[in-house]
């Protein structure tokens, strides 16, 4: 099987192309001609290439205005967001939460490790997490998230001996949820840190 | 005579260790000996005293050794050529001194006018020195992911540096088209030069101011995001139920094309058995089955016939005439094969079993499939797609015969 197949058969079940986890196959998209000889083939299929907002991976989504698509798949990801949202805070507070994390982002396991166990409240958040389900160790519930975010293909090995991690592009895409839901349920923006800095 | 740099090297030599220590620890509080050996630094402007007995190295030191050992994190730049013009003002003078006279005034002139020429190359170093500096922290050191306050803190100062230098430049320029630069015509000559030369430097800080500019923008918009996104978690934290009643995002969703993510598909095809590889791999694998199934068959038998009745399905059609029955097996058959299956093939090779004829099965099929049917309120076309073969009569021209149905299973969750 080419290297054409392969990677149209791993759009097709759902993968994410992205720079970091899958460079080569990236970077072949990237080609102009390439991108155009896929979106040609998939048509058939009723799916074309569509980029992350960054652009920093590919994805296949459907060419047709199918509403009722649309919704389930929004359902399907509600079911998680409860989780998603609580992962992904506890990687804001331990790596920067004025910003936002990114695909390419790296993470070393001992820099969260030591944010989580001098924070209390994220220790009991990550306690709650499903990956921790009957897990008291914070190290233990750590590792839990680690290999629960790397099975869904959010994050990737960069460094197995020191426990460096990165984050592929489905990270982008998840950010893309949150901020769809926030706008779209108008939740109202909270005070920025350097507000709340100043007034303390 | 000794070159004062040499002295000056030598006196820092002698007061190694101080220097060291007051580098490392900001401040020196120096013994009556230590003081001995800092004090001609003092005199020449490198160390401070700061009360009786303590001493620090001045900025320039500091950053004198900053540099190699690549402490220098932040690159500061001087933004003001003020010095430079009126040291430009003070050439001028010299040059249109009337005092000149006598068989020395060509060569005194050809010197001085020396003079002018190297302050604005001094002028041309140190704004290319500049562009360059800011240039190199901004390859080496940008990246989207660099978001920190310390990092927006020194780009905005960047950007102050660079808009000052530039304004000082303009400043610059401005005063070189003025007198006395445009009374002498050598001096015209160098400024057009310099003015010539000049101009790539210019663009090059422009580029600079651009990219601090757009990093700053990127910069905003992601803090904005990480805001929003902590806004979320907020209300989440207010409002524990909200993410069971999305009603406007449902809703919205519908407009957005993240949300039309495709379920992923799967593909699965016979393999060619025409090709001689393929042949002798199926050998080996059929071989392998063999093995296997000499083992595993009892236990195999006993899992089920389908994805359908493993799904409960058989059980919900459990009393629907035996047509249905047959065709429920059918559907099973057909997920178990993960592929289309012939209905008179399935016929064929099941016939033994079954109770019904062929032509009522597929008719029967045909009824059952085009009624679209429901079962456990999932319509059967979720389950099962299937294809009408038709062909022409031989006798009755525009009519058809039954052929054959095809089945195909749809992947289910």
């Amino acid at each position: 099987m080419n290297e054409s197949s392969v990677l149209a058969q791993k759009l097709l079940a759902g993968k994410v192309v992205c720079k970091y986890s899958m460079p080569s196959e990236y970077e072949h998209l990237s080609t102009p001609s390439v991108y155009e000889e896929f979106n040609r083939n998939f048509i058939f299929l009723g799916v074309k290439l569509t980029e992350t907002s960054n652009k920093s991976g590919f994805y296949l989504t459907y060419i047709s205005n199918n509403k009722g698509a649309a919704r389930d798949f929004f359902k399907g990801i509600m079911t998680h967001m409860r989780t998603t949202l609580s992962w992904l805070e506890i990687m804001m507070e331990a790596t920067d939460r004025d910003s936002l994390i990114n695909s390419g982002q790296d993470i070393s396991f001992s820099n969260i490790l030591a944010s989580v166990t001098g924070n209390m409240e994220l220790q009991e958040r990550l306690s709650r997490l499903p990956s921790s389900k009957g897990e008291i160790n914070v190290k233990k519930q750590l590792e839990g998230l680690i290999k629960y975010l790397k099975k869904e293909g959010v994050l990737m090995d960069l460094h197995t001996e020191l426990e460096v991690y990165r984050f592929t592009g489905m990270i982008d895409l998840i950010n893309e949820y949150v901020l769809f839901i926030q706008e779209a349920e108008n939740i109202p923006l909270e005070e920025s840190s350097e507000k709340q800095d100043r007034l303390l | 005579m000794t070159h004062p740099v040499i002295e000056i090297i030598k006196q820092m030599y002698y007061a190694r260790e101080q220097i060291a220590q007051a580098y490392d620890e900001r401040e020196i509080q120096a013994s009556p000996d230590d003081t001995d050996r800092i004090l001609p630094l003092v005199k020449s402007y490198l160390m401070n005293r700061k009360g009786d007995n303590n001493f620090r190295l001045t900025r320039r030191l500091n950053a004198l050794f900053d540099l190699p050992l690549r402490k220098q994190r932040i690159s500061s730049i001087d933004t003001n050529l003020g010095d430079d013009v009126r040291a430009l003002e003070d050439a001028m003078r010299y040059l249109n001194d009337d005092s000149l006279i006598g068989h020395d005034r060509y060569e005194t002139r050809i010197e001085r006018l020396g003079d002018v020429e190297d302050i604005l190359y001094s002028i041309h170093d140190l704004l290319d020195d500049n562009a360059t500096r800011i240039q190199a922290r901004l390859d080496n050191n940008f990246g989207l992911l660099a978001t920190s306050k310390a990092k927006k803190a020194e780009n905005q100062r960047y950007l102050n540096d660079l808009d000052k230098l530039i304004d000082s430049y303009n400043q610059t320029i401005r005063r070189l088209r003025e007198e006395p630069f445009t009374d002498d015509l050598d001096v015209l000559d160098y400024i057009e030069n310099f003015s010539g030369k000049t101009i790539a430097i210019v663009e090059k800080i422009k580029r600079c101011q651009n990219t601090i500019r757009e990093f700053l923008y990127k910069q905003r918009e992601i803090e904005l995001k990480a805001r929003r996104i902590r806004s979320v978690f907020s209300h989440l934290r207010r409002k524990p139920g909200f993410l069971s009643d999305v009603s406007q995002a449902e809703e919205a969703s519908e407009q957005q094309n993240i949300f039309y993510q495709i379920k992923p598909i799967a593909i699965s095809a016979v393999p060619n058995i025409d090709n001689p590889v393929t042949r002798e791999e199926m050998v080996d694998l059929i071989q392998d089955i063999q093995l296997r199934g000499k083992t595993t068959t009892e236990e195999k038998t006993s899992k089920g016939k389908s994805l359908i009745e493993g799904d409960g399905l058989v059980e919900k059609v459990e009393d629907a005439p035996e047509v249905i029955k047959a065709l429920a097996v059918l559907m099973g058959y057909t997920h178990e094969h993960g592929r289309p299956v012939s209905l008179k093939d399935y016929w064929s090779d099941h016939k033994s079993e079954l109770t019904i004829s062929i032509d009522e099965l597929a008719f029967e099929s045909i009824n059952y499939l085009q009624s679209e049917p429901f079962i456990d309120d999932v319509p059967v076309s979720e389950y099962i797609d299937y294809e009408i073969m038709l062909i022409d009569h031989p006798v009755f021209n525009g009519n058809k015969w039954l052929s054959d149905i095809i089945l195909t299973p749809i992947k289910m969750e």
